[in-house]
């Protein structure tokens, strides 16, 4: 095995053992697709394939186990934005369902969108309703087709599954469901970011629990497993839909769908061993009692338990009221031929009963097969008046007599740290009563950090004994035989300081100074420190010894650590560990409250300190391709961020060069712009999604692609600084040399007083700057500038101006799944209401460029370029001017009145075909008609003549080149060979 | 919605800085009453206005509501954003040390937005605060302890200037991180090395030297690797304020420093001789009540672990515990949450008895005269050592303070 491959099993190992102590959360499976896609189909044939169970209704999360150590958890996509966000930030695992006889739909381009944005979990693709291929041709090219477009997608290489029709059961045929069954749980969950850092517990399951005495807020409980990592008590949660909340009360609840704990590969290896040496044979597939299946929204498990209560749930259509027939005492219920299941029995059997629970003499009921409740209660006199009550006094009183034994070690251990414990309590027990004694006793007390240190105290370091006992905190404090002697003569050392002892000793063999103490101190961590010391020859042999060593330090270690870490994490801290199953009680608003529905997921999740402030947010953020519009400034838009979802109106602006942020007006079609808005604050670089409208007016979804933005915080601040570019315009009304007076740009004296020296600018680029107000003779406003050049009266001249633009401090998160009131566009309300655009003034209308403004303008006539005598002079004549144009001014103005060609009258090549001709005008124009067709003629007749003699000219001139090239050839043969004749002599001379 | 919590509050002046550092860095609101209302000079302190000044500069959008006697304050945090890393100035009261400031600032501007550029101006040594040169000494180790990158921090001594003319100018340059890594500081290891600096303005130089021969005069029984470093100020390098300092400085093995400074100050010590054994015997008085953080700076490294990454846990071994430190324990356990588990640490060399300090000072002046005898005349080792057990002072017990820290991370961190 070479040293890549070690370090691979290696890694492995680690990851395998990481798992050994916890008990993994079941992971999410999101089952996607859009409608009739066979979501529900799916479910059912995964859930018959794991349990052998059938459910009716698939609502809520599905959790089953799928074999010893694995459970897996189901939730079925509705196509609504708002739940397929809230799933696609919880999913671990996606299948994404594809109708094939559809081809890709929207919603599954959507989900994959807000997958990619709120990490990527793992994606699987299945296509559905392949049956409707018949021809085998065509079915091989659809699925070719489709993969590569999912490919693209997702990343080559992504799985995809086929599923080819229904059977007759109405679920999918067995084998292809057993192999996507073995494919998702062999799925290697990669842990994602935000989730590694965030708990979050979906609710499997949720009572409303109405208070009567409190009229605003209803207890929810809400049950789940805590996935991410552990759960802070302290912290508060957001509850998707719902708000932020703090826990009321949380509590860990048996865990509905047990699972073992993970082997280690030393266990496993072990185990394999013990079956080779004839041992019984392991059972590697689970027992069908062991299939658990809880899916408390599908109505499928009939028995709850909650605290120490357990309730029997029989779906409504199942309820039916039994009747008792006096004669024989039979009950008359819908199947009571048949023994029916324990539920049914007990409840049967209390129905029966006609006395009451008071009267002693009845027998008692069997609660579950064989137990009898009333033998365990040994007291005679007392009997219970209540089956629960006996039930919970029981329990009590095993957990008391459990507590019990629990204080008496606690005691021990309690008595050792009593003085620590007090120092402990002293420092955090008091911390209520320390407002009132504390004031008075430290109210002189200085808010400093320096210790200062008595002058008496000090002297006690002179003491000679004291110096001798300080010397040991020095390495030069005591010599090595006594630091050494101190060192192993210690019976409490931890394990740290005999290696430091053994290394001394070591180092004493080698005669090594006492000055390198510190440098071999130093490499401590490193522990090839004994490696190098040993032998050298067996240095592989050697190798694989240390790292096994190596490991099984690191595992100790990780033991220790784990042990430490456990001693915070305890539930008594408010910590509750990843993957148990916990009750979480919230106060919840009223009228929220009673929104809860199983259909849409309901998500528990813990919120950092540092996310429970508003700020202003930057984001980057990008227009989806997809999405049919670009998104207008200021326009409501619900932002999907970290675990929360709220509508906020963004500004849009890009950064110029000088890093100025400039509003603009709507998103780039391609490409990013920031945008900044107000809302919770999250840690840079959190990825979002951007929506517009989670539903239709109507209800219904959105007919087009309903992600609008995507993209990444920028930076969060209490405010930033956007600005809008103003342009102010203005007009010359006197121009002298460099000096023109400006009118127009401002309305008073003040504002040209503000913007004195501004930068300005005219249309064509001359530069200048705002001087002085003009205060005589002009309009109100009106100011004297200075350009670079002379600036002519038709200039506009304009003043780039910045204005700062508010970021609205608006935002309002999305609560009770889209019964919110969401703020509308502007668009959308003045469609409702019938408005027309409002117009800002005749400047800021829209009209049609070409049509409106061209009619209205002249034409410019520009005045012709006049070429100084001087330079002129000097040109070559190619250049020079060949006829003098002469200034005529009247010919200018007829030219700019009249159209050019009509003005000039020029005539043209052939009179035109007038409508009426008399005799003479038709003479004239049929023998203009004809010589023009005889001058055709003639033409042609030219042409062919020249094609015909060039042709015989080419055809003599090639007999007259061949003869040439003959001749030619000869002669050079000719000198060809006299030159090799005399070179043939020259060189055999060479060569003598 | 609101996703504030409720505004904490708190009653008198005494820990307003470790309020104020909690306050900004987990973004609560706090309400601090009663501040100085029985005293004679009623309200904030001019000092302390200086403090909430430099903060407003230091963050962005920080209210600070104080009532007109000036004996309440509200103050809502802002964002942590130095400026936008444009230089900051600010002349510090003189009432208090630079480092009173700093100790605000530092803290926070770890989990900053952009780097700290800070010019401030005031005593950079004096008798209250400990001196700039332990303080940055300090900090550049404890920050680096807690995985913060080396070189982040940056402090320059452009100008000195002694309490109470101040006039010192101090350059301050800070990098953000992006979190803060959980330390086991439970070693302190053995003393190596110990290295001091010895400013002075204004004075005849030869005071430096008479101090040093001093330091070394004590130092010697201990360790020869001994280096003070002596830095005079010449006009225009130093305030109006004659008077010298020395901040010492002792490394140990594990690489834990301790620190302890003193400053000349005309009534406590006639002679430059007393100034150095003084401080020579208080930095042995650290050494020797053990624990890996001197004792100025034990309430920062507690700070500091409650802040630090959640994946594991962060010990720290603290010989004596500060009033400080116990009013920062309980400030974290408000602000964050975070308590501490304290217990005795059980792998001290000597077996300590859980005896008073003051009574083991009395009882060691008695005995050393016929003990000191003794122990010279009988060389054999376990007799010794048992009689060490028996009479000789002790090391003081040390405690591991250990935490599992919230894992506060940069949100507001620049993206680069």
């Amino acid at each position: 095995m070479n040293e890549a491959e070690e370090r691979i099993t290696y890694r492995v190992e680690q990851l395998n053992e990481q798992n050994e102590d916890d008990l993994s959360p079941p992971f999410v499976i999101v089952v996607q697709g859009s409608k009739e896609s066979g979501k529900t189909t799916l479910i059912k044939s995964l859930v018959q394939n794991f349990t052998k169970q059938k459910i009716n209704d698939v609502k809520g999360t599905i959790t089953l186990r799928t074999n010893k150590n694995q459970r897996i958890t189901f939730y079925e996509c509705p196509t609504d934005m708002q739940a397929m966000i809230d799933l696609a930030k919880i999913a671990d695992l996606a299948l994404l369902l594809i109708d094939a006889s559809i081809g890709f739909e929207m919603e599954t381009f959507e989900f994959l969108c807000l997958l990619h944005n709120h990490g990527m979990p793992n994606v699987m693709g299945v296509l559905t309703h392949l049956d409707y291929y018949k021809l085998n041709k065509q079915l091989r090219k659809t699925k070719k087709k489709m993969k590569k477009r999912f490919w693209k997608e997702v990343y080559d290489g992504a799985k995809l599954f086929y599923l080819s029709g229904l059977q007759a059961d109405g679920n999918y045929p067995r084998t292809e469901i057993h192999n996507l069954g073995r494919f998702i749980t062999i799925q290697k969950i990669k842990p994602l970011s935000w989730r590694v850092s965030h708990s979050y517990v979906v609710a499997d399951r949720f009572d409303v629990i109405e208070q009567t005495n409190n009229p605003d807020y209803n207890t929810v409980s809400f049950y789940g497993y805590i996935r991410g990592t552990y759960l802070d008590k302290n912290l508060r949660i957001h509850v998707n839909g719902l708000g932020d909340y703090e826990i009321k009360s949380i509590q860990k609840v048996d865990d509905p769908c047990p699972i073992e704990l993970k082997k280690t590969v030393k266990q496993k290896q072990l185990e394999i061993l013990e079956e080779k040496q004839g041992g019984k044979k392991k059972k590697r597939n689970l027992k069908d009692k062991e299939r658990v299946l809880y899916a408390p929204f599908s109505n499928i498990g009939a028995m709850n338990f909650e605290k120490t209560t357990g309730y029997i749930t029989i779906p409504d259509q199942y309820v039916v009221y039994t009747k008792l027939k006096e004669d024989d005492g039979q009950l008359e219920g819908a199947d009571n031929t048949q023994p029916g299941n324990e539920g049914q029995q007990l409840v049967w059997k209390l129905q029966e009963m006609d006395k009451t629970m008071n009267d002693n003499d009845i027998e008692d009921p069997q609660l579950m097969s064989g137990i009898n409740i009333a033998d365990d209660s040994d007291d005679d006199n007392w009997k219970p008046k209540n089956k629960k009550e006996a039930l919970k006094i029981q329990e009590q009183d095993e957990l008391m007599n459990k507590f019990d034994e629990q204080r008496l070690k606690d005691k021990q251990s309690l008595y050792r740290e009593r003085e620590v414990q007090s120092l402990q309590s002293m420092i955090y027990n008091e911390i209520n009563k320390e407002d009132e004694d504390y004031q008075e006793d430290t109210e002189y007390i200085v808010d400093t950090n320096r210790y200062e240190v008595s002058q008496v105290k000090l002297q006690m370091y002179l003491n000679k004994d004291v110096k001798k006992l300080l010397k040991s905190k020095f390495v030069t404090g005591q010599s090595q035989e006594q630091i050494m002697k101190n060192l192993l003569d210690m019976s409490d050392s931890d394990e740290e300081e005999k290696e430091d002892a053994k290394k001394l000793k070591q180092m004493h063999k080698k005669g090594q100074k006492i000055e390198d103490l510190d440098e071999s101190n130093s490499d401590d961590d490193s522990d090839d420190e004994e490696d190098k010391n040993g032998n050298q020859k067996k240095k592989k042999s050697h190798k694989d010894e240390k790292e096994v060593q190596r490991r099984e330090e690191e595992k100790k270690k990780k033991e220790v650590d784990q042990k430490k870490l456990s001693m915070f994490l305890g539930e008594s801290h408010g910590h509750y560990k990843m993957g148990c199953f916990v009750r979480i009680e919230l106060q919840v608003q009223k009228n929220y409250s009673r929104q809860l529905v199983p259909e849409y997921p309901v998500v528990l999740c813990s919120l950092k300190q540092q996310e429970l402030s508003y700020a202003y947010l930057r984001v980057k953020i990008k227009k989806h391709r997809w999405y049919p519009h670009i998104m207008k400034n200021k326009d409501p838009l619900i932002f999907s961020i970290g675990w929360r979802k709220f509508q906020t109106l963004p500004v849009y602006c890009t950064e110029d060069e000088n890093e100025r942020m400039r509003m603009i007006k709507y998103t780039p079609k391609f490409g990013y712009c920031y945008a900044a808005f107000y809302g919770p604050s999250f840690a840079v670089g959190t990825t979002f999604v951007g929506v517009q409208k989670l539903q239709d007016d109507s209800g219904k979804d959105v007919a087009h692609f309903r992600i609008c933005t995507t993209g990444v915080v920028v930076e969060l601040n209490t405010q930033f600084k956007i600005m809008k570019k103003l342009k102010l315009i203005g007009e010359p009304f006197k121009i002298h040399k460099n000096t023109a007076f400006i009118k127009g740009m401002f309305n008073s004296k003040l504002e040209v007083a503000k913007f004195q020296g501004a930068q300005i600018r005219t249309v064509s680029g001359i530069r200048g700057q705002i001087k002085k107000v003009v205060k005589e003779n002009a309009p109100e406003g009106s100011f004297r500038a200075t350009f670079e050049d002379k600036i002519l009266k038709s200039d506009i001249v304009f003043c780039r101006t910045w204005y700062q633009v508010d970021i609205p401090k608006f935002c309002n998160p999305v609560i009770a799944y889209g019964k919110t009131r969401m703020l509308k566009t502007h668009a959308e309300l003045r469609k409702e209401k019938n408005l027309p655009i409002p117009s800002k003034g005749q400047d800021s209308d829209y009209i049609k460029h070409d049509e409106v403004i061209d009619q209205e303008r002249d034409e410019r006539v520009f005045a012709p370029l006049q070429v100084p005598k001087a330079i002129e002079s000097n040109l070559p004549f190619k250049s020079k001017q060949k006829v003098k144009v002469v200034n005529d001014k009247a010919a200018v103005d007829t030219r700019r009145k009249t159209n050019l060609l009509d003005a000039l009258n020029l005539p043209t090549k052939r009179p035109f075909k007038k409508m009426f001709m008399n005799d003479q005008e038709k003479k004239i124009y049929s023998m203009v008609q004809r010589l023009a067709h005889l001058g055709k003629e003639y033409d042609k007749d030219r042409k062919e003549k020249k094609v015909q003699h060039v042709a015989a000219v080419k055809k003599r001139q090639a007999k007259i080149d061949e003869k040439r090239q003959e001749k030619s050839k000869e002669v050079r043969k000719e000198r060809y060979r006299k030159s090799g004749k005399k070179g043939g002599s020259r060189g055999k001379g060479a060569e003598d | 919605m609101s996703l504030q919590q409720a505004p904490l509050e708190f009653f008198g002046h005494q820990y307003l800085r470790q309020i104020l550092v909690l306050s900004i860095l987990s973004h609560r609101q706090v309400i601090i009453k009663n501040i100085r209302s029985q005293e004679q000079n009623p309200g904030l302190t001019d000092f302390e206005m200086s403090l909430l000044k430099l903060l407003e500069k230091v963050t962005n959008g920080c209210q600070v509501n104080i009532n007109k006697t000036g004996t309440r304050l509200i103050f809502r945090p802002g964002m942590i954003d130095c400026n936008e890393g444009m230089p900051i100035e600010h002349s510090c009261h003189l009432g208090r040390n630079i480092t009173y400031y700093l100790e605000v600032v530092i803290p926070i501007v770890i989990f900053g937005k952009t780097v700290l550029n800070m010019t401030l101006t005031g005593n950079t040594d004096d008798n209250i605060d400990q001196s700039i040169d332990s303080f940055k000494s300090t900090w550049t180790h404890l920050i680096k302890q807690f995985g913060v990158p080396d070189g982040s921090l940056d402090i320059q001594v452009k100008k000195r200037g002694y309490a109470p003319l101040g006039g010192g100018i101090v350059q301050v340059m800070q990098r953000y991180a992006k979190k803060l890594e959980s330390v086991s500081m439970v070693d302190e290891g053995k003393v190596k090395r110990i290295r001091g600096l010895l400013t002075s303005a204004k004075v005849s130089p030869q005071l430096t030297t008479r101090v040093v021969d001093k330091l070394r005069e004590v130092f010697n029984d201990y360790i020869p690797d001994v280096w003070i470093h002596t830095d005079h100020y010449k006009k225009g390098q130093c305030g109006d304020q004659p008077g010298y300092a020395i901040s010492l400085v002792a490394e140990t093995t594990t690489g834990m420093i301790f620190t302890k400074d003193f400053n000349y100050n005309s009534q406590d010590y006639k002679l430059p001789e007393d100034l150095g054994q003084r401080a020579a015997l208080a930095l042995l008085d650290e050494i020797f009540s053990g624990g890996a953080v001197d004792s100025s700076n034990q309430c920062f490294a507690l700070l500091l672990m409650a802040l630090a990454s959640s994946d594991n846990i962060s010990s720290l071994k603290i010989g004596r515990i500060t009033q400080q430190s116990i009013a920062m324990l309980r400030h974290i356990k408000q602000f964050f949450n975070v308590q501490f588990k304290i217990t005795e640490c059980d792998d001290e060399v000597y077996s300590s008895d859980s005896e008073e300090e003051d009574a083991k000072e009395n009882e060691d002046s008695q005995m050393n005269e016929s003990e000191s005898e003794k122990s010279e005349s009988e060389q054999s080792e376990k007799q010794t050592k048992n009689k060490e057990e028996k009479d000789i002072p002790t090391f003081p017990k040390t405690f591991i303070f250990s935490c599992i820290g919230v894992g506060l991370t940069n949100i507001s961190r620049k993206a680069e």
